[in-house]
C-alpha cells in the first residue's frame, strides 16, 4: 500500500471514481431528462465527492456506498434546481445523454422508456429504483438511512407501480 | 412483466460508456476551485455570517444608545431595534447550525430531511422578520437624527412613532408565538393561510408539505 496512488488522495479519488463511473452516469441519467442537465450533475457530484473526500473511511463504508449517498445527496438537492430549468427547455426537442449507440434502435427505445418511467418518479423512490436496478440491495437502507423493513416494502410498491407505466415489451 | 428485465435493460443503459462529454464532466473535480464559488450553501453560510455580523453590531450599537438612557422616544426606538436585532441574530444563527450539520456523504433522507427544514427555517425567518421591519424601520431614522445632531424625531411625530414601534413590537411578538406552531401544522383559518402563503409566496407551505412527505416516506 505504499504506491503513489496509495500515498496521494488525488490519485486515488480519480482511480476510484474512474472506476464508479456507471454510478455518476447512471444517477445523471435517473435524474435529469436533459443531456446539459446531466453533465452538469454529473459535474457538481464530481466536486462535491472530492470535496467530501477526506471524510471517506473505506474501513466504514465501501467507496461504493459512500458515492451512492454523496451523488444522490447532490441529484436530489438539485431536483429543484432543474424542475426551473426544465421550464426553458419546455418545447425544445429532448437530448439526453446518449445511450449505448452500439445496441439496437429498439433496445434504445426501451432504455429511454425505462429511464423516462424512473423520471416520473418522486426524488427518493427514484433514488431507490436506481439503487435497486444497479444490484445494490444490501447498501440500499445504509445509503438511504431507512431500515431494510421499509427498503423492502417501498420496493415492492414501486414494482407495481413501475409495471404499471413501463413495460419493455410494448 | 419482471424486474429482471429492467435490470437487464437498465445495464445496458450505456452507464459505462466512454462518452467525452461525460468524462470531461467527470473530471471538474480537477478544476475544483472554479467550482468552489459556485456552491449555492457556501454562498447562503457566506450571507448568513455577513447578516450575523451586521445584526450583531447594530444590537451593541443599540444597546449603547439605550444604555445612556435618552429621552423616552429615542430609548424606546433603540430597545425596540435592539430586540429586533436579537431576534435576527438567533434566526441567522439557527440557519448556520442547520447548514452546518449538512454532509455530503449523509444517508439521503437525513439530509433531505434537513435541507426541508433549512428551507421552513429560511421561510418562517423571513417572516417572522420581515413583516415587523415593515414598522420597526421608523425607529432607525429616530436613532440616527438623535446620534448625529441629538435632534428628538418624536417631538415632531410622537402618535406616528409611538403605533409604529407598538405594531411592529406587537407583531413581531404574535409572529414568534405563532411561527413554532405553524411550522408544526399549517394554520386552521384558510383565509390565515392564505394570507401566509402570500406573504411568504407558499414557500413555507412547501417547505411544510415537503416535510410532512418525507415523514410519511419513512413511516410507510
Amino acid at each position: 500500500m505504499n504506491t503513489p496512488a496509495a500515498r496521494d488522495p488525488r490519485l486515488r479519488f480519480a482511480a476510484l471514481l474512474e472506476q464508479h463511473r456507471g454510478i455518476v452516469v447512471k444517477i445523471a441519467r435517473g435524474y435529469c431528462a436533459h443531456q446539459e442537465d446531466g453533465l452538469d450533475l454529473i459535474q457538481d457530484i464530481s466536486v462535491q465527492a472530492w470535496d467530501a473526500f477526506d471524510s471517506f473511511d473505506p474501513a466504514r463504508a465501501r467507496f461504493s456506498t459512500w458515492l451512492y449517498r454523496v451523488a444522490l445527496n447532490v441529484a436530489i438537492s438539485q431536483v429543484r434546481r432543474q424542475q426551473l430549468r426544465q421550464r426553458h427547455h419546455a418545447g425544445l426537442e429532448e437530448d439526453t445523454l446518449p445511450v449505448d449507440e452500439g445496441a439496437p434502435a429498439e433496445q434504445q427505445h426501451a432504455v429511454k422508456q425505462l429511464e423516462d418511467a424512473i423520471r416520473m418518479l418522486p426524488p427518493l423512490d427514484r433514488a431507490l429504483m436506481l439503487l435497486h436496478l444497479d444490484d445494490h440491495h444490501r447498501q440500499i437502507a445504509d445509503i438511504l438511512g431507512i431500515s431494510t423493513a421499509n427498503v423492502s416494502t417501498r420496493l415492492h410498491r414501486l414494482r407495481q407501480q413501475l409495471r404499471a407505466r413501463f413495460d419493455p415489451t410494448a | 412483466m419482471h424486474t429482471d428485465p429492467l435490470k437487464q435493460l437498465w445495464h445496458q443503459a450505456g452507464g459505462d460508456a466512454d462518452d467525452s462529454e461525460a468524462t470531461a464532466a467527470l473530471n471538474s473535480w480537477r478544476r475544483h476551485r472554479q467550482y468552489a464559488a459556485q456552491r449555492q450553501l457556501s454562498a447562503f453560510s457566506a450571507v448568513q455570517v455577513m447578516q450575523l455580523l451586521f445584526w450583531l453590531a447594530l444590537s451593541i450599537y443599540c444597546g449603547s444608545v439605550w444604555w445612556q438612557q435618552p429621552p423616552r422616544a429615542v430609548m424606546l426606538s433603540a430597545v425596540a431595534l435592539h430586540v429586533y436585532c436579537v431576534a435576527v441574530i438567533i434566526v441567522s444563527a439557527a440557519r448556520l447550525h442547520l447548514v452546518g450539520q449538512l454532509q455530503p456523504d449523509q444517508p439521503v433522507l437525513q439530509q433531505s430531511r434537513q435541507l426541508a427544514l433549512l428551507r421552513m427555517q429560511t421561510a418562517a425567518g423571513e417572516l417572522l422578520l420581515g413583516l415587523p421591519w415593515c414598522w420597526l424601520w421608523l425607529a432607525v431614522p429616530v436613532l440616527v437624527a438623535w446620534q448625529a445632531w441629538s435632534i428628538d424625531l418624536s417631538a415632531f411625530a410622537a402618535r406616528a412613532l409611538l403605533i409604529s414601534l407598538v405594531a411592529g413590537a406587537a407583531l413581531m411578538t404574535a409572529l414568534l408565538l405563532l411561527a413554532r406552531r405553524w411550522q408544526r401544522q399549517a394554520p386552521e383559518s384558510p383565509r390565515l393561510q392564505r394570507a401566509i402563503d402570500a406573504l411568504s409566496g407558499r414557500r413555507l407551505a412547501g417547505a411544510r408539505a415537503e416535510l410532512e412527505a418525507l415523514r410519511d416516506w419513512n413511516a410507510r
